[in-house]
């Protein structure tokens, strides 16, 4: 994995490696699921394509977004069906094959480091890198 | 008058219902044109509209089906076979019906359509070959030409409109076809109304009764047929063929019988012959299933599209109203619609594709076996997609053999058993509320509770005191276990691995779901309840707390508005389950908002007195039919009826039963379609107050009709036939009061008798509270009524587990476990005629027999 | 009097309970053979049966045989309701054990005819 697309969430700076992100959208809408776990925000229409979005804030168990500035779709593929993770916003593409790379600094809330895959030392901040199958993970049960 | 306009709306409602079922299977038949059942039911229809029409004056479509029913009839005793023309025409005289129908509907009387084309078309195709042969004669032809025009030119236009009638392929000669080019005008009025869908059915001629196109390239001239079928001689084709050359409108094969150059007989083996080779030739090809696949896909898509410019239209439609744009949308959508429809159809295929193998698997078993079997297919024509079709096969066929295997006995043991040496197995498949039904049934030994439970105990699939707790159906449920196999010894037929664990799993894989049902020595009945799984579906979008969502339209009887002073209050509460009374049925509810956790359950409508509150919002009732229960479903709003493109839900939430997908609407936002049969078993629960369900306790459970479940005495629980409850009353115990050794009290003007359903069946309840209020269910008939009093109501069931037991007792027909207890079924009638002697003799209402037939339909 | 109304058709079923009650008769229904063999099994004793030729599950020439077949019907009328399209199997109708019949659409003064030769008077 050498090249992260990275976005925010809460205080932290995520990345998934860029081979599973298909698009980054924007969308205002999106279609609550009553009965689906809170990780589940809803469903979007991605060019005809009914997607599960995914609250990653919630999946994180971060609080609730302060703002109400509209997320962002990260639309990533895992398992041949895309599933959009709801992020604060979006970063950049990170080269990180020079980054150091270490496992998840005990610091990081314990919920957060189960989904790592491990963090990446910049200069400035800690890149946490997502392990993208366990975040899509959620449990399948209805909540009722 | 009022009588005989309920009784003409009556009509119409029944007529419709009967005319949608009549183009399903008029369609079929083009499938299938020898279905005698088909034809059967396609006949009863016209046949019961027509009688029923003349009895209320409506001449124009009395004489109209008149003419249909007779072609129907020659159809369906054989003397004639069903040709695309002949389809046709049926067709086009069912949207005249319509038509009809729809004119008796709005304005209550029958219009000014002229159908005496269609009727003379109608009557024409009454014979085989008549027409051409009639022509110059009768009026026979189907579209008769001005008068003036000359009889070949008639003929000739109708070869124009229709192919021709019986002119077998690349024999006749076209008949100046200038004629036929100026003439086809006129003759559009008779095929105008047979749409687009139905002309394109044309590429497919049906198998049989192939009379004959034009354009048939493919199959040899019938001449040519006979001569080598040794039933002609060449020359007495070259005779014929001349004499059409020379202007003989009569079909080739019509003129070499009439010669007696050949055969009847003969002529109709050639023409099956010529069609059989069309039908391989010319009106198949093999397309790529993936190709299938991608261009359902597509449709899909195109219907979005469509969905979405109708409703920019739709916005602005005052400016956009007599726009050329307005008009393209309009083709557009209609075109749409019909690609859709073919290309749903491309995919579907008659059971029969998987059935036709089981003759062939059941004869090599029984031989095998050394068992007799007669197998008999019933519905073989019911369609299933092709991906449905293809999952179903294995535990179709692994229940098939099961039955021939396992269920029916050798020879020996059925003639000792008194039974014929002969077993029956039976395969049904039906459609019913968006799914397909699939029976095996078989006459043989059945299941013995006892040998499965013994099995499961030894297999350590349960233990002995989880037995104990069992029903007889969770026993029998048993054999769907892994690792449970049920042959005494392992023989090579089954005990191969796949068993009914593996059946169950795959069918439940599919969204469906199996079933079982054995008498000891009578047989046992699987039964698979398997999804169409169509995915694009008519749909009716509703609004609840904010949103919409979409409701098959298949599982939507129909709308009920709750408003004014209908509105919720219209809503009572039968010890706290939400009904609602639709017509003196007792409909139980569900309320959406409830269902999907919006609002905490059971609150929404209650307040502390158990009274609904919340009555001046509006609503409507959405009335489902699912599971064979009907129930109403509370929402805010109605919004509209499209046609929407089914998109499966991502894993994360393919776990809520309450949603079947999801679809993009035409402004682009997504909505939830909600299933049916998941609310229908909500409503169940609902419905069901003890708290504990059937369901709960991992029970199958079998449908009845709904039946209130009352508290007698101490713990006994009896049912009444929710039919036979007009009111539930609460009265005052003071109010009772006793006439010549009866109970009475005064209702509504009139003393009504009462009768203790405690006393009746023998129950001692403690003596009541005379300031406590009595429970009365109220039984009203005419001008009588009797009161039955309970100790409590407690619920409406619509589902029972385990088998109805039956009892001989002086007051009851028999039980029956709802959730996980026994309830008692009353005799109605001893109960009735205990209250009130007279009860039949004066009310004009049902006999006393209807009265135990309805808990014998309830119960079967 | 008791009339058992047998047809298939809803709208039928009201009109001819319609017409029947008008002479007086109490009616009750049935939707094909097989239900109003139900009927008669579960101890229903009508004066008089209409029963439609032409139904689904039991057809009304089975149903006719069956009643006919049972020697605690005997006293039951048996009225085959018909149409003209169906006049040769009236004959059929009349071997099976019906005592009359009526071809579709018919009047009051038909049937109560027809009544009238089966000694059905109701009051």
């Amino acid at each position: 994995m050498s090249q992260l697309s990275t976005f925010h969430v809460g205080k932290y700076l995520f990345g998934v490696d860029v081979a599973l992100v298909q698009e980054v959208v924007r969308l205002h809408q999106i279609t609550p699921v009553p009965l689906a776990r809170p990780e589940i925000a809803g469903l979007i229409n991605l060019r005809g394509a009914v997607l599960t979005a995914i609250d990653l804030r919630t999946r994180l168990g971060l609080p609730p977004a302060e703002t109400t500035k509209e997320r962002v779709n990260v639309v990533v593929r895992v398992d041949d069906e895309p599933v959009s993770l709801l992020v604060d916003e979006i970063g950049g593409v990170l080269e990180v094959s020079q980054v150091p790379f270490e496992a998840t600094p005990s610091t990081v809330d314990e919920r957060v480091r189960d989904l790592l895959i491990g963090a990446y030392t910049l200069p400035d901040r800690l890149l946490l890198a997502l392990n993208a199958e366990r975040v899509l993970d959620v449990p399948v049960e209805a909540r009722a | 008058m009022e009588a005989i306009d309920e009784i003409v709306a009556e009509f119409l409602v029944e007529s419709h219902e009967n005319l949608d079922q009549l183009d399903r299977d008029l369609l079929a038949l083009e499938q299938n044109p020898n279905s005698r059942d088909l034809l059967a039911s396609v006949f009863r229809t016209i046949h019961t509209i027509k009688g029923t029409s003349g009895f209320l004056a409506f001449h124009r479509l009395e004489k109209l089906t008149h003419v249909g029913e007779n072609l129907l009839s020659r159809l369906r005793d054989g003397r004639i076979n069903l040709t695309e023309e002949r389809s046709t025409a049926l067709l086009a005289m069912v949207d005249a019906v319509r038509n009809l129908l729809g004119d008796i509907e709005q304005t209550g009387v029958e219009g000014e359509t002229d159908h005496s084309q269609l009727i003379e078309t109608l009557s024409s195709l009454l014979e085989d070959g008549a027409p051409a042969a009639a022509a110059p004669a009768a009026p026979a032809p189907a579209v008769p030409a001005q008068a003036t025009a000359p009889a070949a030119e008639s003929a000739a236009a109708e070869s124009a409109a229709v192919p021709p009638p019986a002119e077998p392929a690349a024999e006749s000669e076209p008949a100046e076809p200038e004629a036929a080019t100026a003439t086809a005008t006129k003759t559009a009025t008779a095929t105008k109304r047979a749409p687009a869908k139905r002309a394109a059915k044309k590429a497919t001629p049906p198998a049989t009764g192939g009379q004959p196109a034009g354009s048939d390239q493919g199959s040899p001239p019938i001449g040519e047929v006979l001569v080598e079928a040794g039933a002609a001689t060449q020359d007495a084709v070259q005779i014929a063929r001349m004499e059409q050359t020379l202007g003989d409108q009569r079909p080739l094969g019509k003129i070499m019988v009439d010669h007696g150059s050949t055969t009847p007989a003969a002529v109709e083996g050639a023409l099956e012959t010529q069609s059989a080779h069309r039908s391989v030739v010319d009106s198949s090809v093999r397309v790529d299933v993936e190709l299938l696949d991608s261009l359902m896909r597509l449709v899909g898509e195109l219907v979005l599209a469509r969905n979405q410019l109708v409703s920019r239209l739709d916005d602005e439609r005052d400016t956009a109203k007599d726009s050329a744009l307005a008009r393209s949308a309009q083709r557009l959508s209609l075109v749409t619609s019909e690609l859709q429809e073919q290309v749903m159809k491309t995919r579907m295929q008659p059971v029969d594709a998987v059935w036709s193998k089981m003759p062939r698997v059941v004869r090599d078993l029984a031989k095998q076996c050394g068992r007799k079997v007669r197998l008999e297919m019933e519905g073989r024509e019911t369609e299933l997609d092709r991906s449905v079709l293809e999952a179903i096969k294995d535990p179709l066929t692994h229940l098939v053999r099961n039955a021939v295997d396992h269920g029916i006995e050798t020879p020996e043991t059925r003639k000792a058993t008194g039974k014929p040496e002969e077993g029956v197995l039976r395969l049904r498949a039906y459609h019913e509320a968006g799914q397909v039904h699939l029976e095996i049934i078989d006459d043989g030994a059945g299941i013995d509770h006892d040998r499965i439970a013994a099995k499961a105990i030894e297999r350590g699939l349960i233990t002995q005191g989880q037995l104990s707790t069992m029903t007889k159906r969770e026993i029998l449920h048993l054999i769907f276990l892994p690792g449970f196999s049920l042959a005494a010894k392992v023989t090579n037929v089954s005990g191969r691995g796949v068993g009914m664990d593996v059946v169950k799993t795959r069918i439940e894989a599919i969204g469906g779901a199996v079933d079982v049902t054995s008498k000891l020595g009578q047989g046992s009945t699987f039964r698979l309840t398997i999804p169409l799984t169509l995915a694009i579906i008519p749909a009716l979008t509703i609004g609840c707390a904010e949103r919409r969502y979409a409701v098959p339209q298949v599982s939507v009887l129909e709308l009920v508005r709750l408003s004014g002073e209908h509105a919720r209050g219209g809503i009572e509460l039968i010890s706290g389950a939400p009904v609602y009374r639709l017509r003196d049925m007792l409909l139980p509810l569900v309320r959406l908002d409830e269902q999907l956790g919006l609002v905490p359950m059971g609150q929404a409508d209650t307040s502390p007195d158990d009274r609904p509150i919340d009555r001046e919002r509006g609503g409507f009732i959405v009335v489902l039919h699912a599971e064979q229960q009907r129930f109403g479903l509370v929402v805010d709003d109605v919004l509209d009826t499209q046609e929407i493109v089914v998109k499966p839900l991502g894993r994360h939430l393919k776990g809520i039963p309450v949603y079947a997908g999801a679809t993009i609407l035409g402004d682009g936002s997504v909505v939830l379609i909600l299933d049916a049969a998941t609310l229908a078993r909500r409503s169940n629960v609902l419905a069901n107050n003890l708290g504990v369900t059937a369901e709960d306790h991992g029970l199958e459970v079998e449908p009845i009709d709904p039946v209130l479940v009352v508290e007698v005495a101490g713990d006994r629980r009896a049912a009444i036939p929710l039919e036979m409850v007009t009111r539930l009353e609460e009265i005052p115990a003071t109010s009772i009061e006793r006439v010549g050794g009866r109970e009475v009290v005064q209702y509504r003007g009139h003393i009504m008798p009462l009768v203790r359903l405690s006393t009746l069946l023998g129950a001692y309840g403690d003596a009541t509270d005379p300031d406590a209020g009595v429970q009365l269910v109220v039984y009203t008939r005419g001008e009588r009524s009797v009161g039955f009093v309970v100790e409590r109501i407690l619920d409406i069931a619509t589902e029972r587990s385990g088998t109805r037991s039956d009892i001989d007792d002086h007051a009851l027909v028999g039980s029956v476990v709802v959730g996980d207890k026994v309830v008692e079924l009353v005799d109605m009638q001893s109960a009735v005629l205990a209250a009130d002697p007279h009860f039949y003799s004066s009310a004009g209402g049902l006999s006393t027999g209807e009265i135990t037939s309805k808990f014998e339909e309830a119960l079967v | 009097m008791l009339a058992l109304v047998v047809d298939d058709s809803r709208a039928m079923r009201s009109i001819l309970t319609r017409l029947m009650t008008n002479l007086g008769f109490d009616v009750a229904q049935a939707g094909d053979g097989a239900q109003a063999m139900a009927v008669l099994d579960a101890g229903a004793r009508p004066d008089v049966i209409l029963v439609d030729w032409n139904m689904p599950v039991m057809d009304g020439l089975t149903f006719i045989k069956q009643v006919r077949a049972r020697e605690e019907f005997r006293e039951i009328a048996l009225m085959m309701v018909t149409t003209e399209s169906e006049q040769g199997n009236i004959v059929r109708a009349l071997a099976a054990g019906a005592h009359e019949y009526v071809v579709k659409p018919f009047t009051d003064e038909v049937i109560a005819d027809k009544l009238n030769l089966l000694g059905l008077v109701p009051a």
